[in-house]
């Protein structure tokens, strides 16, 4: 499909819902518009799309203000996350990070090369941390200029923020070589982030909350070692979210995760968005009535390189094998948006949802795939 | 006095059983009994890192055990280095390899990097964050059999194929070939920006490496 047909067809449908009715009416069991829908972390891409570079959009607040506003108008994205990434904690401990002027942030030094140092690390304070402060107090201004839209927060999984403070290759050595003290690391790490839930209750009230853990994945560690490394800073920090919110939080775990599938519904967490390496309805069947599923076109080959057609056909099949998974279903890309995805394809993504998604309900299919997908 | 059988044995289940600093009094034994050392190396402490890839692949050991493992074939290899007087050159292949600007996820690098030595290639690590024209100087000044790029950024990735237009440019292409990996790249990238290959681990990687330049 050209671009022209495909917004002539956008223009035909509409949104009945605001992306937070939408989502009440679904968890309450009733049928919406079409079905919810989000892009995994979506900001650097939405500012490229828009005109700006990343450091523009992190840096300047009426740049952030300006995405934020648009992204919502012209793809009904109306939520935005003020949330620390996967480095963030890394920097506030010391690390030093580095941001390209058009991109992602890298540790360039980590703070934690020798155990000695450990003593000198500290829970961080999220109003006096000279990293962590500013990120709040841009939480605060863009709450009072977006009072309407919802906004949610988020952390580094555990291990993931254990690399950005000591390197990896030590952190995965230590596995077998210094487990006390990875231990030790691991339990600062999920103190830092309920530390930033924590001030972020008190200044907003209970939003929702999404922790994203690249490095806890079977493609990098053994079972075993999740099992005693991963699993249990994982839980206490979803029984610590639960206990400062009053909701558990969702999740995001890049490459092969069926193997603790179970562990993590287990643990408690409330949705898990998975890889576009893993199969939907393998997981629909697996843990598809105890967590939320979210998932998975493939961010790269189908949304930065594809064309229309292939963004649509994969949304369609996404929803075909798991849009009615028992505890939900919510589209979304396998891993983040990709800098560089083309406005078309956010907007095919969109089509495709309303679409293919029409009429859904939490555990049904959508009226959309029931009467236009499958083999018709 | 223990056979020469045993020693390498021993050398190779230093390795295997991730003894990273046992191993380098094991070397000295081995010394001591007067075996060659390059044998050491190569039926001793690679054999293990050999055995250790091949649990890999069946899925008992990960990425933690194999960078332990490679430590102590290091640790290995430096003893044994102390009694060679000349590097014998036996190697099948030069392979320059390094992770694209921008770009500091260097585990899957450093784990190719790692079976390509084992498999026998003599391999020049550029390391991460490497400047796209450090490679095509690279290519230039130096003979190479196979440049391996990778990247774990979308953000990162087009860099490959940037280096792959300059080393056209700079009319270097052909002299070489050329593999990619990383999380986010697929067969299809490798195709269109004109790579010769993409393989989805570092134990394929050292089999494709093979066939490009006959070995295999």
């Amino acid at each position: 499909m050209e671009y022209e047909e495909l917004k002539r067809l956008m223009s035909e449908q509409k949104d009945e819902m605001t992306a937070a009715e939408r989502m009440k009416a679904y968890n309450a069991g009733e049928e919406v518009d079409y079905i919810p829908y989000t892009l995994q972390a979506p900001d650097p891409a939405m500012a490229d799309i828009f005109g700006f570079t990343t450091t523009q959009f992190a840096k300047d607040f009426e740049v952030k203000s300006e995405v934020i506003r648009r992204r919502k108008e012209e793809f009904g994205l109306d939520s935005f996350n003020v949330g620390l990434g996967l480095k963030t904690i890394g920097g506030a401990l010391g690390s030093k990070l580095r941001a390209p002027e058009h991109g992602i942030d890298y540790v360039e030094e980590h703070v934690l090369k020798d155990y000695a140092d450990f003593d000198k690390l500290e829970v961080t304070d999220p109003y006096k941390n000279p990293v962590l402060a500013p990120i709040l107090e841009s939480a605060k201004r863009l709450k009072d200029r977006f009072p309407d839209v919802s906004m949610t927060t988020s952390v580094a999984g555990p291990i993931s923020t254990a690399i950005a403070v000591r390197p990896v290759e030590m952190v995965l050595k230590d596995t077998r070589k210094n487990p006390e003290m990875l231990h030790k690391l691991l339990d600062l790490t999920v103190e830092c982030s309920l530390r930033w839930f924590e001030a972020f209750y008190h200044e907003f009230g209970p939003v929702g909350t999404n922790f994203s853990d690249p490095v806890t994945c079977m493609d990098v560690i053994s079972k075993k070692q999740f099992d005693e490394y991963s699993l249990p800073y994982i839980k206490k920090l979803i029984d610590g979210t639960e206990k400062i919110m009053g909701s558990r939080p969702g999740a995001h775990i890049c490459g092969k995760t069926s193997p603790i599938w179970g562990d993590l519904a287990d643990a408690g967490l409330f949705s898990f968005s998975i890889d576009n390496c893993e199969d939907l309805a393998v997981a629909k069947a697996a843990v598809g009535d105890r967590m939320r599923i979210a998932g998975n076109v493939p961010p790269v080959d189908v949304m930065k390189e594809g064309t229309i057609d292939e963004v649509i056909a994969s949304c369609k099949e996404c929803l075909e094998k798991c849009a009615d998974s028992p505890a939900g279903f919510i589209l979304n890309t396998g891993c983040q948006l990709p800098i560089g995805t083309p406005k078309a394809n956010v907007e095919a993504f969109i089509y495709a949802a309303r679409k293919y998604g029409r009429g859904a309900r939490l555990g049904h299919m959508p009226k959309g795939i029931l009467e236009e997908g499958f083999e018709n | 006095m223990q056979t020469k059988e045993e020693m390498l044995r021993k050398l190779s289940d230093c390795v295997f059983d991730m003894e990273d600093e046992e191993v380098v009094d094991v070397v000295k034994e081995y010394i001591e009994c007067g075996y060659d050392p390059q044998e050491g190396m190569l039926q001793g402490l690679v054999d293990g890192m050999k055995r250790a890839s091949e649990l890999y692949e069946e899925g008992e050991y990960f990425v933690p055990e194999l960078i332990v493992c490679s430590d102590a074939m290091y640790a290995g290899i430096e003893e044994f280095q102390k009694y060679l007087p000349e590097t014998e050159n036996n190697s099948i292949g030069k392979v320059a390899i390094g992770v694209v600007e921008g770009d500091t996820h260097d585990i899957g690098k450093n784990l190719v990097r790692i079976m390509m030595e084992t498999g026998g290639f003599d391999v020049h690590d550029l390391g991460r964050d490497v400047a796209l024209d450090t490679f095509v100087d690279y290519m230039r000044d130096n003979d190479v059999d196979i440049l391996c790029m990778s990247s774990l950024m979308t953000t990162t990735m087009p860099g490959m194929g940037i280096v792959i237009e300059k080393l056209k440019e700079a009319g270097l292409r052909d002299k070489v070939k050329i593999m990619v990996g990383g999380a986010p790249v697929s067969p299809a990238f490798a195709e269109k920006i004109g790579a010769d290959g993409y393989t989805r681990s570092a134990i394929e990687a050292v089999e494709f490496a093979k066939k490009l330049v006959g070995a295999a």
